[in-house]
């Protein structure tokens, strides 16, 4: 989902920059905040933000011949929520774009809307709406993979609305479709995985640790 | 700590077995770049990465270096977790 760097025009990067900004730094202190809770939850947020490094680092090739990552970012979204995602998303991003020249800064704004802001939200959503209809696990996968699924949506939102294929709003729908086609037939089963691993690890948490049944909504 | 550190190595092992493996696949977001030059012909890319990684492995190295470290992380922390939840913090 990485925009690449130069790739959005000056006001799009700087639009997108306002976006994240304040939400970045509202996780920031969220952040903070869990973490000097107790030692439990702090352990809790470096599990989910490891899991976030792990995926994100995974370049996992496709049958259609292209290879994408996943976003790792579904653990956090259903322990955490949107805020905290967004800190450890803007860490991630900041690493790949200065040592691995994947996404930018100049981009980052953007990424980071996609990645750790309106995926996570839409994802955090899903969560709370099927965890009163299914298990605990059930919910998350479909979170993780909903995540996964709109993070790229937006980024290619983002790329039709910088490059719209007209000048009205059904011009920037057909551009973000197009975008959209170039990240799907990768991106579907990367996010079905993304989702079962999500999955898998939660149920692991709930195994060892009360403090994740009670963040996940899980009554003892 | 040691087991962090070999998990941490053999997640960093698998994650650059798997780039080089993938190494062909032409990666969605230099697609979607190719798709904008081809929708906007005359965009003026206005910035490029002041550093790219050296040679045809660095990437795979630091992307392996990424998975590695969050591989060492969970782990030390998943064990911190699993020993005692009482005591998570007390080492």
């Amino acid at each position: 989902m990485h925009i690449i760097e130069g790739f959005l025009p000056p006001v799009w990067a700087v639009v997108w920059t306002v976006v994240a900004a304040p939400v970045v730094v509202y996780g920031a202190r969220r952040t903070l905040a869990l973490i000097r809770v107790d030692a439990r939850t702090k352990a809790l947020v470096a599990v989910a933000a490891a899991f976030v490094f792990v995926l994100s680092a995974l370049k996992l090739p496709s049958v259609a011949g292209s290879s994408a990552h996943p976003t790792g970012t579904g653990v956090l979204v259903v322990l955490f929520g949107p805020a905290v995602t967004a800190f450890v998303s803007v860490i991630v991003l900041l690493y790949q774009a200065v040592l691995l020249a994947h996404g930018g800064i100049t981009t980052l704004g953007a990424n980071v809307a996609a990645m750790g802001i309106v995926g996570p939200f839409v994802g955090w959503t899903v969560y709370r709406a099927a965890r009163s209809v299914g298990s605990v696990q059930q919910a998350t996968f479909l979170a993780a993979t909903v995540t996964d699924w709109t993070t790229y949506l937006v980024t290619s939102v983002q790329l039709g609305l910088a490059f719209p294929a007209g000048g009205d709003p059904a011009g920037v729908a057909a551009a973000a479709l197009e975008f959209a086609a170039v990240f799907s037939l990768t991106q579907l089963p990367i996010g079905l995985l993304e989702g079962a691993l999500a999955a898998a690890l939660v149920g692991y948490l709930l195994r060892i640790e009360t403090d994740a049944a009670a963040r996940l909504g899980v009554t003892a | 700590m040691i087991r962090a550190v070999a998990v941490g190595a053999a997640v960093a092992a698998l994650v650059l077995c798997l780039a080089v493996a993938g190494g062909g696949a032409v990666g969605t977001d230099q697609r979607a770049a190719a798709a904008v030059s081809e929708a906007a012909p005359d965009y003026d890319r206005w910035a490029t990465p002041a550093w790219t990684p050296p040679g045809a492995a660095g990437e795979p190295l630091l992307f392996a270096l990424q998975a590695g470290i969050g591989g060492g992380l969970l782990t030390h922390y998943l064990g911190r977790l699993r020993a005692d939840p009482g005591a998570a913090g007390e080492s």
